[in-house]
């Protein structure tokens, strides 16, 4: 037989789990109805999850070759006891485009100019980048108005990440 | 007794303080690397994209025919890069390429990055807010 103490407990310890997800609950059902976003036109998580994947591909390939522009920043990748760099590059890339084009949940990582600081990047590294990214979206069949879209929403973020 | 309720509760709160990551709700990749020996033209570079693209776990690749360069992302729980060079072998000589570490320079994290993300993949476990987000 319970005693009042485990009573009180248990029913402290249940109303604190339905406090956290009421809250979740709550903030779902008031959204209103909007227009279908560009995070569901493109697919939603595994879209976004392909594209990005196919990205990390492409980055990596490009610094395998003679002339690349991304040896110098993306090099580390590749190298030995790194794949929880790749691991984090790639669940940040996730978020964030989740998030600019609309997803359910938001960014939680550094700021781009914090996450740059440092670095360098230039122009033509950040031009190169950005068509890897083009690539990786036309192999997965992303279609071209919904590239343009995507890149648009992500081209502000070009002087928060060059000559940081 | 109340320790425990106490230490259960912290936890459960710990876990939902905040929403889940979008990327907790896809599988985690690692990206692998192959250099191919003798000559690459389109048509082989091609026949080689297609094979890696097919195998169970592979989520994306790349063939840069002209650097002899494989980049490959894959779910360590289902194939391994081992794995991965095995199966080519019969149609194609390649070898796992990997650029030699660099210095360590500078602090390092004192918690070793598996003891991270095993944190993380606790906490989203235990994130009941996930069970009302439609990703």
């Amino acid at each position: 037989m319970l005693t009042s103490t485990r009573k009180f407990s248990l029913a402290l310890l249940l109303a604190t789990s339905l406090l956290g997800t009421l809250g979740a609950c709550k903030k779902n059902a008031e959204a209103p109805v909007a227009a279908t976003s560009l995070y569901e036109r493109l697919g939603g998580l595994p879209a976004v999850t392909a594209v990005v994947d196919q990205f990390i591909a492409n980055v990596v390939a490009e610094t395998m070759t003679s002339n690349s522009k991304l040896k110098r920043t993306f090099d580390p990748l590749v190298q030995s006891g790194n794949s929880y760099r790749v691991a984090s590059l790639r669940n940040h890339l996730i978020d964030q485009i989740g998030q600019a084009t609309g997803g359910p949940l938001v960014y939680k990582g550094l700021s781009m100019p914090a996450a740059h600081k440092g670095m360098n990047i230039s122009e033509v590294e950040f031009n190169a980048l950005v068509a890897e990214l083009g690539k990786a979206m036309t192999s997965k069949g992303v279609p071209a108005n919904q590239q343009t879209e995507v890149v648009n929403i992500l081209a502000p973020l070009k002087s928060s990440i060059v000559a940081q | 007794m109340r320790l425990g309720l106490g230490g259960l509760m912290a936890l459960l709160l710990w876990a939902n303080w905040q929403e889940p990551n979008l990327h907790d709700y896809s599988a985690p990749i690692s990206v692998g690397a192959l250099r191919v020996a003798g000559s690459l033209p389109a048509t082989e570079a091609a026949k080689l994209h297609t094979q890696l693209i097919q195998m169970p776990g592979i989520t994306a690749c790349t063939v840069q025919a002209g650097a002899h360069a494989v980049a490959y992302t894959y779910r360590p729980d289902e194939i391994t890069p081992a794995q991965v060079q095995q199966q080519l072998a019969p149609a194609f000589r390649v070898q796992t390429y990997e650029a030699p570490a660099a210095p360590v320079m500078g602090p390092q994290c004192p918690v070793p990055q598996g003891y991270i993300m095993a944190l993380e993949k606790l906490r989203f476990a235990l994130n009941l807010r996930r069970l009302f987000i439609a990703v």
